[in-house]
């Protein structure tokens, strides 16, 4: 891919995606090569740019993601110390007992 | 920001708290007065307040920068947001998950801003627009984390505060009380499937 020496020239080959492989198009040398060339580096760089930029936004977000995170873990864990103390159970992910608890409230 | 100490007994009070659900998951009611007692004396409320705090302040930072016109008119919102939500006297808690929606509220404004801003970038669009959906559903499930609670809450409170006026356990001055256990679809009061 890009240019490659053959003997003692270089010539230009320019990556393309054809049923779901990359394969190398042989294009030559002279003008429409460089051309070519100039347009695929472009695109790498834009690409590679684009790529940074993501990684940056991702570290930035890292720590207020694990802070959200926390909040969360610790938000349910709550909850659900409430609702038990109260009565409540978890039946198959969802909260049950309304009757129990009532039961328990009135003992109280 | 934490002191020293406090970061300290965390652990062991989340440990014993884990220790406490895994008993009460198990149907261990002598465990349910415990476990009252370690909510009306734990340190967490404190805590994860704080968290619930740095979370909305981290997101006012990277939502308004240096602009403190912006800042300004998202905390009065946010005011207007947390009057709307909280009753009279809020448990600890009701101001927990309020907190909570509140940093969710912001996240979700901050991802829809970043969304519209890199709508032209394929890449970075997609991004953003993976977040925005999951800070949606970060917020319903939050909202629906405190609705759920108090529905829970109330069937629980109401009819001891009017069984001795009605004689009938099944009716308040509003209206019939409502088992939540029986009302409709049960909601899931905080799995969304992921921050």
């Amino acid at each position: 891919m890009g240019w490659q020496r053959r003997g003692s020239r270089v010539y230009f080959y320019r990556p393309e995606w054809s049923e779901g492989q990359s394969r190398n198009k042989y294009v030559g040398r002279g003008p429409l090569a460089e051309l070519l060339a100039d347009e695929t580096e472009n695109r790498r760089s834009k690409q590679r740019r684009a790529r940074q930029e993501l990684r940056a936004i991702r570290e930035s977000l890292r720590p207020i993601d694990e802070l959200m995170r926390e909040l969360e873990r610790g938000t349910a864990q709550l909850i659900e110390a409430e609702l038990s103390s109260l009565g409540f159970y978890r039946s198959h992910g969802n909260w049950r007992g309304a009757r129990r608890a009532r039961s328990l409230a009135r003992k109280n | 920001m934490l002191d020293h100490s406090q970061e300290k007994t965390e652990p062991a009070e989340i440990d014993h708290l884990d220790w406490l659900l895994q008993r009460a998951r198990q149907g261990d009611e002598d465990v349910l007065p415990e476990l009252r007692d370690w909510l009306e004396r734990s340190a967490v409320w404190r805590r994860f307040g704080d968290l619930g705090h740095q979370a909305r302040e981290a997101w006012l930072r990277l939502i308004a920068g240096n602009d403190l016109v912006l800042r300004e008119s998202l905390i009065r919102k946010l005011n207007e947001l947390r009057g709307e939500l909280t009753p009279g006297e809020p448990t600890p808690i009701e101001r927990l998950l309020i907190d909570r929606i509140l940093a969710n509220w912001l996240r979700l404004h901050f991802a829809e801003i970043a969304a519209t801003q890199a709508m032209n970038r394929s890449k970075l669009a997609e991004f953003w627009d993976r977040r925005q959906s999951r800070a949606e559903r970060a917020y319903l499930a939050s909202l629906g984390a405190l609705t759920t609670l108090r529905k829970f809450l109330s069937a629980v409170t109401v009819p001891a505060a009017t069984t001795a006026q009605h004689h009938d356990s099944n009716s308040t001055l509003e209206g019939p009380i409502v088992d939540p256990t029986h009302s409709g679809p049960p909601l899931r009061l905080v799995d969304f499937g992921g921050a």
